[in-house]
């Protein structure tokens, strides 16, 4: 890992807009865009079944969404990466839809800044903001490893850049990085909760994910940074083999499930051989998926990171809780080329946290369904 | 005497020895694949929607049955000696074959023989619009298909047969004079040769080569018939406000006001004759409206054409739309109202929100055709 130079704290940021408006509305803009595509409007692609019965508000996240995000990379010169990805330029700090950074958020981080001594790194080169404020699992694979494609596809070196990683990263963050192609030298750690990057240029791809919908270049995207990963690890291409169940055994999360243990041996019994992500490493998860002639699981960052290494166009079916997740498992999978559908467990309405429950008659209906389209 | 008639499935159906000759012609094998889904969904999607829309797999076997000394009772039921016949895709419900042959049995009807080929085109719920368009008349496609001449045919239709199910016959070309009329309750109708096309629907799931055959007879209907001008690109809201007294939409007065600040002009087909239906619908890319009969006059439009239907949450009128929809290449929707489950006889309101969002989303996917 790249060590941080340090320069004077960076203080009294004054103003906070929104970086798409800026780009757009000056005519020398601090902040350029480079557009790759949209925005666009379309119908959600539909799912491939549903079954358990859906709340009004699921049913509104599944169908509801008809707005694509525009794709493209903001870059400023001379500027600064703060935490959560806000990116500050001549006192100005920018939020943006298009970053995944709501107003509000950008405007805590920034008030955070101004009260204290924050750490300011110098980096030696361009510095891409590829983490934001979703820097779990799944928000790696729908916006952070995506970025690099964005990146590319923009005009930039990614041999050229180099990556800050805060403190919040997932685990997986540095390896999936190492794994696509960047060198341990591109990837900075972050110095903690206020350390701030400044570069003599900073990068911010958009996100090609808004809501539960994605850009129609998230498959371009995603196909780009897995074949490499594929290449690094030695992994064969993917190729539908064996209908897989994932298996919950041994996550740290609960699946929000009760019962999960019938739904796996019901899956087994049907043919589906049951895998447990939480005990595999990432090489041999991305193995095992892309051998995936169908998949049934929990709704959740494993079965996001299934659909990702996946071949195309494969069946899905997610078992989940009745209620709004904000997860882009379904546009990831639509933009992959896979069919996904749905089965909702039924909450307790005295208790909705308590685990939901998911009549086995819906899970056979999936296991059919997805058998006839295997 | 009392006659001892048995009943049996004409799908697996093998004559005794030296009973006349009966015989099948396919077309389509049966099928079994995942149902297409909805372009939407919004409002209270219970599971008996989704089981509706999502748990039925199969599609019928598509073919023609051929009973030469055959006859036909009442609802359409062939016969051939003493027996009759039930198939699924003849859309039997479980007892009727039981119920109509026990009230037969005990009299004895004059007899009145049809020479030549007797084609049965109808079956049960012939009293409903939706059904010659869903059901009755792609079945003119099967007879076609496995090389019957249609004007050769006579068809048999019962005693009270609706008007519109005449116009429908006469608009494809049917001549009048080939049409016998059943009046099963007092006569024995036999035939020569009895011919008993398939239906091409299983529940809410018709056989891929509904299209096929709903292009087939719309193709015969408008070679056989005057249309008026047909103008294109039009919006339509389906209105069932002259015509339901089953389904009642509550705060339909509110939905069409929706409609037509959206830009979609109401309509009422049953006030229209049948070349003016076909006309109409001939040239909506986007079609909303109160699921039901008038919907399904999309059969008349184009691929890509977006639906949005508005109906309660129950099982009852079914999904066909959405299995007429897949095979016409049509992109259907849905708004629910609640209303309980099993009902028949319902009340329910649409949010007028999701109305709105279910619009957005068929103006996005008529703009995509």
């Amino acid at each position: 890992m790249t060590m941080l130079r340090h320069g004077p704290p960076l203080r009294h940021i004054t103003h906070l807009v929104d970086i798409a408006t800026h780009a757009q509305a000056c005519a020398r803009p601090p902040v350029v865009w480079r557009q790759l595509d949209g925005p666009r409007r379309s119908p959600a692609p539909a799912p491939a079944f549903l079954f358990g019965g859906a709340d009004a508000g699921t049913a509104r996240q599944i169908f509801g969404q008809i707005d694509l995000p525009a794709a493209g990379c903001f870059s400023a010169d001379d500027a600064a990466i703060a935490p959560g990805g806000v990116i500050i330029k001549d006192g100005i700090g920018f939020h943006g839809e298009a970053l995944g950074i709501p107003s509000m958020h950008a405007a805590a981080i920034l008030n955070r800044l101004n009260e204290r001594a924050s750490t300011t790194g110098l980096a030696p080169s361009t510095a891409a903001a590829l983490f934001g404020m979703e820097n779990d699992a799944a928000g790696l694979l729908t916006n952070i490893m995506p970025g690099l494609w964005v990146l590319a596809a923009a005009g930039h070196d990614l041999a050229r850049i180099c990556i800050p990683i805060p403190t919040d990263a997932h685990q997986d963050a540095t390896a999936l990085l190492r794994a696509a192609g960047l060198t341990d030298a591109q990837l900075m750690l972050g110095d903690g909760p206020d350390a701030i990057l400044r570069a003599p240029r900073v990068l911010a791809p958009a996100h090609l994910c808004h809501g539960a919908r994605v850009s129609p270049l998230m498959g371009e995207a995603t196909r780009f940074w897995t074949s490499k990963l594929r290449e690094t690890l030695g992994l064969p291409p993917p190729r539908p083999q064996r209908p897989l169940f994932l298996s919950p055994r041994g996550a740290a999360d609960s699946c929000g499930v009760a019962g999960w243990q019938h739904i796996e041996d019901a899956a087994t019994e049907r043919g589906l051989a049951a895998i447990q992500p939480a005990s595999l490493s990432l090489a041999v998860r991305a193995a095992t998926y892309g051998e995936a002639a169908c998949l049934l699981g929990f709704d959740g960052a494993a079965l996001l990171e299934a659909c990702v290494f996946a071949p195309a166009g494969i069946p899905i079916g997610a078992i989940r809780g009745n209620f709004v997740t904000n997860a882009p498992l379904t546009g990831m999978a639509a933009a992959l080329g896979h069919r996904i559908g749905h089965v909702f467990g039924r909450l307790n309405p005295e208790n909705p946290a308590a685990p939901a429950t998911v009549p086995g008659a819906d899970v056979q209906r999936a296991v059919t369904a997805l058998s006839l389209m295997a | 005497m009392q006659r001892m008639v048995r009943i049996e499935d004409l799908t697996h159906y093998t004559p005794p020895p030296g009973a006349p000759p009966f015989d099948y012609r396919p077309i389509a094998p049966a099928g079994r694949s995942a149902a297409p889904a909805p372009l939407f969904l919004f409002g209270p999607a219970t599971p008996i929607v989704h089981e509706e829309l999502f748990s039925e797999f199969d599609t019928p076997p598509v073919g023609c049955y051929r009973l030469t000394d055959g006859a036909v009772a009442a609802h359409g039921i062939p016969m051939q000696g003493e027996t009759a016949f039930t198939a699924r895709s003849l859309l039997h419900l479980a007892d009727l074959p039981a119920i109509t042959i026990r009230r037969m049995a005990p009299t004895s009807l004059p007899r009145r023989h049809i020479d030549g080929a007797l084609a049965v085109i109808y079956g049960p719920s012939y009293q409903t619009y939706g059904h010659w368009l869903a059901d009755f008349l792609p079945r003119l496609w099967v007879l076609a298909t496995t090389g019957h001449v249609l004007g050769d045919l006579a068809y048999v239709v019962p005693p009270d047969l609706p008007p519109f199910a005449r116009a429908l016959l006469a608009a494809v070309g049917i001549d009048p004079a080939r049409i016998i009329t059943h009046e099963y309750w007092h006569e024995h109708l036999t035939a020569d040769l009895v011919l008993v096309p398939t239906g091409l629907r299983f529940g809410n799931r018709l056989s891929p080569c509904f299209g096929e055959a709903t292009r087939f007879w719309t193709g015969l209907l408008r070679m056989h018939t005057k249309l008026p001008p047909s103008p294109a690109g039009r919006q339509l809201f389906l209105s069932r406000g002259r015509v339901s007294h089953e389904r009642i939409m509550l705060n339909r007065d509110a939905v069409e006001a929706v409609a037509a600040q959206r830009g979609f002009s109401p309509v009422s087909p049953e006030t229209l004759s049948i070349p003016e239906q076909v006309a109409l619908f001939a040239g909506a890319t986007m079609l909303a409206g109160e699921y039901g009969s008038g919907l399904h006059g999309a059969v008349y439009s184009a691929p890509g054409t977006a639906i949005c239907g508005l109906r309660g949450n129950s099982r009852h009128p079914s999904f066909i739309q959405s299995g007429m929809g897949a095979a016409m290449g049509q992109h259907t929707g849905y708004v629910l109202g609640d209303t309980p489950g099993q009902t028949v006889e319902q009340r329910f309101t649409i949010d007028l929100a999701d109305f709105e969002r279910a619009l957005d989303i068929v103006e996005a996917q008529a703009r995509l055709a």
